[in-house]
């Protein structure tokens, strides 16, 4: 009986990253899907803190907001730098992605086509930063922090394989192609990410993509 | 290396304000240097010292930290203000996260569009006074503790108390509903090391006024 369950909406969005995670790391966990409808109902939202899914429990703690959640399983598999300064930047790239994904957001759901056109002549700004850090980290043959992986690769590993499917942008960008198929072709999290359950999942229920 | 950290920022209060505060609550003495144009921003990115370029950045123990939630989580790593455990960090930043969310629409008020403004004050006021702060008012009262969490004082108190505060200046009556909350922020007001930064002459920051505004958006080519 695995101790972790994931509950939220149909589809990827914000739980993708730690199920990438648990996947890689070996874990299996729980999944309660949440439908629309029975989101609009309310029962279930009065009782989340916020009023918010991704809902998850690891045993008898119950968390939400997904990157509290995501800095959880950071802390409880070793994925968070190997000290406090790695930790730092560990926190910086999250949160840097976390910003584009806002901004995308934002965008898509103005006016989808007009603004994927504005984010693509945006992107490669950026993306730079992402590109950058992997050049001053062994050349970009290793992680985006340090010498081992940490949350912020499943992280930035879910925007970029989110981005080919939605904008294809990474033909200019050397070192985050590699270290996008390098990543991707690890066994568990290849195995996750031919699965159905992954391959199925729509990327957005709201943006219905 | 142990110098002390320096801000860079306007200023006002925008995303640093909750930074000032918690080193404030740390006891921790910092500098700060105030972009004043558009060149003076720009100095910043040239010089490669914003990851993103984007500000908040403080410099801090060698390192040039950008993002203020990763600031935030370093300086209570670093000053014991993050729980004892894994489970209480958890919470403290499920926590955090909300108070976040809430200061998104809070600081970007000032600077909004005259013509905006009422929307989003209102936006303020609703999800303050029917998700973020029942939110907060109702983990105080399940536990009858000092703090948020573990009974001791944490980045997450610090964060709520400054929100407290702020959205109470855009809804003068609302902390009336919230009696823990006022207990909470009155607490941690009144500990000497934020005492001293309330006092006149602390680094607080006050409301954007016009001046501020009209600074902002020039450094940052808003509307």
């Amino acid at each position: 009986m695995p101790p972790y369950t994931i509950a939220y909406f149909p589809s990827r969005g914000r739980c993708e990253v730690m199920r990438m995670l648990l996947a890689d790391q070996g874990q299996s966990w729980k999944e309660e899907v949440v439908t629309l409808e029975a989101w609009g109902q309310g029962t279930l939202k009065v009782s989340c803190i916020f009023g918010q899914l991704p809902k998850f429990q690891d045993g008898d703690l119950t968390l939400y907001q997904s990157n509290a959640i995501l800095r959880h399983l950071g802390l409880s598999f070793g994925l968070y730098g190997k000290d406090q300064r790695e930790a730092a930047l560990v926190d910086m790239v999250n949160d840097g992605v976390e910003d584009l994904i806002r901004h995308l957001g934002q965008q898509l759901l103005c006016n989808y086509e007009e603004g994927k056109a504005q984010y693509l002549k945006e992107l490669p700004g950026h993306l730079k930063p992402f590109e950058t850090l992997l050049a001053q980290n062994n050349g970009g043959q290793s992680f985006i922090v340090g010498d081992q992986s940490s949350f912020a690769d499943y992280r930035l590993l879910d925007l970029l394989l989110n981005h080919e499917v939605l904008i294809p942008c990474l033909k200019d960008f050397r070192l985050l192609s590699a270290y996008m198929a390098r990543l991707s072709s690890r066994p568990k999290l290849k195995a996750f990410l031919a699965s159905p359950e992954h391959v199925n999942c729509p990327i957005s229920a709201l943006l219905k993509i | 290396m142990s110098g002390k950290p320096i801000l860079h920022y306007f200023d006002g209060r925008g995303r640093m304000e909750p930074i000032r505060w918690l080193l404030a609550a740390a006891g921790v003495e910092f500098e700060e240097k105030f972009m004043k144009t558009r060149e003076d921003l720009q100095k910043l990115r040239n010089d490669g010292d914003l990851m993103f370029q984007q500000v908040p950045m403080v410099e801090i123990d060698g390192m040039k930290l950008v993002q203020t939630g990763a600031i935030l989580s370093y300086i209570a790593s670093k000053y014991n203000l993050y729980g004892k455990d894994m489970k209480e960090r958890a919470l403290i930043d499920m926590y955090t996260e909300g108070i976040a969310d809430l200061n998104e629409i809070v600081l970007i008020y000032p600077f909004l569009p005259s013509e905006k403004k009422e929307a989003s004050l209102s936006n303020i006021k609703d999800k303050a006074r029917n998700r973020y702060f029942p939110a907060f008012e109702k983990v105080l009262k399940s536990h009858g503790q000092d703090y948020l969490v573990g009974n001791k004082l944490s980045k997450a108190d610090v964060y709520l108390v400054v929100i407290l505060y702020h959205v109470e200046e855009l809804d003068s009556g609302i902390m009336a509903n919230f009696p823990l909350l006022k207990a909470l922020r009155t607490r941690v007001s009144n500990l000497p090391t934020v005492k001293k930064f309330l006092e006149p002459g602390g680094k607080r920051k006050p409301f954007e006024d016009e001046k501020c505004v009209k600074i902002v958006k020039n450094i940052f080519q808003l509307n």
